[in-house]
């Protein structure tokens, strides 16, 4: 029994360095992205479910499996009011850098609370790996450089795994979008198409027109099966890429980008806060020319990280002022998302990604001459 | 700790797994927080010129007229976001009388559930709500109809060439 678990021990141990080598990434990047993050988040997906105190409560309907079947209706509308205010203020600081570490754990169980409340109308929308990559990067150093009161640096080996889970929660979330599709758009009957059937709703009832759409009509419409195959084996796969290494994960990730930048072309459904999923494994760093800095030159005031501030500051004051005249919204003050905003996020991360790929080639093949590492207890 | 790659997996594939066996069992009981990305529905019928795709659409009755007019579901029920249209609509905005709900598994059981009751208060809550949501469309405030249709169209153009109502009916918020 011993021998046995040793062997599954080692061999889980030799699973995990992969993942972590493969999801790796330097802490002034992570600092870097946290900057990144915070700004999009209070102009793209701003917390606000204070909406959900101000409806009928005839219409609760939580999931049976959750917190929120256990309370008998929507919170009032002051509670969830104060926890958009508390997010949206846990986002500035985890922008500016201060007390990080907290602040981010703190938002993500919050969020996954209002959420609870936001899916009590009888739906869940599937928003939530954002927020579980985010509670990952709790876990890292990127809280360290470039803020104003930075977090104790943990242990590399922590924040390694962290971002390897991270990895692993991305793998995991997608196989089980492709897992459902497989059941249903496997099949050999060239009559049914399941690319088809997000396309004509869309473009019909709901009348969304996506710029590549005439393309759509212009095409047989059996050509669209092999789409349905080619989504299934996207989602299915980003485990194997995971496990084949930083190249392999990075080609993956700018497959992805891609794929919902596609998405948004053909369908209008961008998924475009995938953006903050994949980004905490580019190198940002490295782009900006910052990878050779000294850890002193980490926090030391710069025009960008006084604008950062600034921005992050003005933009919670303005959704604070908002929310407490009764409106409120998560993109950029309005309500809907911009086709064209959309476009613009999903290519730039797809460059960021590309520009990655391009710029650690020559380390990827140094590393594939070097011994690989042995492990012994 | 003698096996911590062991446990960590463990409790890792646990947190991730068991939620989603839950979902894919019975997808009424889908748990939330849970990491479960939307996978989608069943093929459409890709074969003839022309297609039926099945909408939900709620009317309200002109002021001072019997003429029905067709409410936009967004500006509707702002700031409720429109994805929760169809669930609202399927329980007539909680005016229905509530029954236990019956979630059907795939491996063909039925998980009865008592859901949450609407009292007398909460009834007069959603229709005032209603009232004042068809008011503000230029509606008579007393009557919401909803039909499901069936809506036939033109594969090539767009072009709508019938539209069959299913199941109307007219919800009385006197």
């Amino acid at each position: 029994m011993t021998r046995c678990l040793n062997f599954v021990e080692l061999s889980l141990r030799k699973f995990w360095q992969k993942l972590e080598d493969t999801c790796s990434n330097d802490a002034r990047s992570l600092g870097l992205f946290r900057a990144f993050w915070g700004i999009y988040i209070l102009l793209f997906l701003a917390p606000y479910s204070a909406f959900v105190g101000q409806v009928p409560q005839a219409f609760y309907n939580p999931p049976v499996l959750s917190l929120a079947f256990l309370v008998p209706g929507f919170p009032p509308h002051w509670l969830m009011l104060a926890a958009d205010l508390l997010r949206i203020w846990l986002v500035v600081l985890i922008t500016i850098g201060v007390e990080t570490r907290f602040c981010t754990i703190v938002l993500c169980l919050l969020t996954f609370v209002c959420s609870n409340f936001v899916y009590s109308f009888g739906k869940i929308d599937h928003d939530i790996l954002l927020w579980a990559v985010t509670l990952c990067l709790a876990f890292t150093n990127w809280g360290v450089p470039y803020a104003l009161v930075p977090d104790r640096r943990v242990n590399p080996r922590t924040a390694a795994r962290a971002l390897a889970t991270a990895g692993m929660l991305i793998a995991f979330g997608m196989f089980t979008a492709g897992f459902v599709k497989a059941l249903l758009w496997i099949n050999f009957d060239l009559s049914t198409s399941g690319f088809l059937r997000w396309f004509y709703p869309f473009y019909f009832l709901l009348d969304r027109k996506p710029l590549l759409a005439p393309l759509v009509f212009s095409a047989p419409p059996q050509l669209f099966k092999i789409l349905d195959y080619a989504a299934v084996a996207f989602e299915l796969s980003p485990l194997f890429f995971l496990v084949a290494g930083r190249a392999a994960w990075r080609v993956w990730l700018l497959i992805a980008t891609c794929f919902h930048l596609a998405n948004a072309l053909v369908l209008s459904m961008p998924f475009l806060h995938h953006v903050l999923v994949y980004l905490p494994f580019v190198a940002f760093a490295r782009s900006f020319g910052r990878v050779s800095a000294g850890l002193t030159a980490n926090n030391a005031v710069s025009w960008w990280r006084v604008l950062v501030i600034s921005s992050a500051i003005i933009l919670g004051a303005a959704h604070t002022a908002h929310r407490l005249r009764g409106d409120g919204s998560s993109f950029l003050f309005v309500e809907g998302e911009s086709e064209y905003v959309s476009l613009a996020l999903l290519a730039l991360c797809a460059a960021m990604i590309a520009t990655d790929l391009i710029r650690e080639a020559p380390l990827y093949i140094l590393k594939k001459s070097r011994p690989t590492r042995r492990f012994s207890f | 700790m003698k096996y911590p790659n062991i446990l960590y997996t463990a409790v890792l594939s646990t947190v991730l797994v068991v939620p989603f066996a839950i979902y894919a069992l019975a997808p009424g009981l889908e748990p939330y927080p849970a990491l479960i990305l939307p996978g989608g529905a069943r093929g459409i019928n890709t074969a003839g010129d022309q297609m039926e795709l099945e909408r939900t659409s709620i009317y309200g009755r002109v002021a001072g007229s019997d003429a029905w007019t067709r409410l936009s579901p967004p500006k509707f029920l702002s700031p409720i976001p429109t994805e929760f249209f169809p669930m609202l609509v399927e329980r007539n905005f909680g005016l229905s009388p509530v029954r236990p709900i019956a979630i059907r598994s795939r491996v063909s059981a039925v998980i009865t559930i008592q859901s949450h009751k609407v009292g007398a208060e909460e009834l007069k809550q959603a229709k005032q709500w209603l009232r004042a949501r068809l008011q503000a469309s230029g509606c008579d405030g007393n009557a919401l109809r909803i039909t499901h249709e069936v809506v036939t169209f033109r594969r090539l153009d767009g072009v709508e060439i019938a539209v069959r109502s299913e199941n109307d009916k007219v919800l009385e918020l006197r």
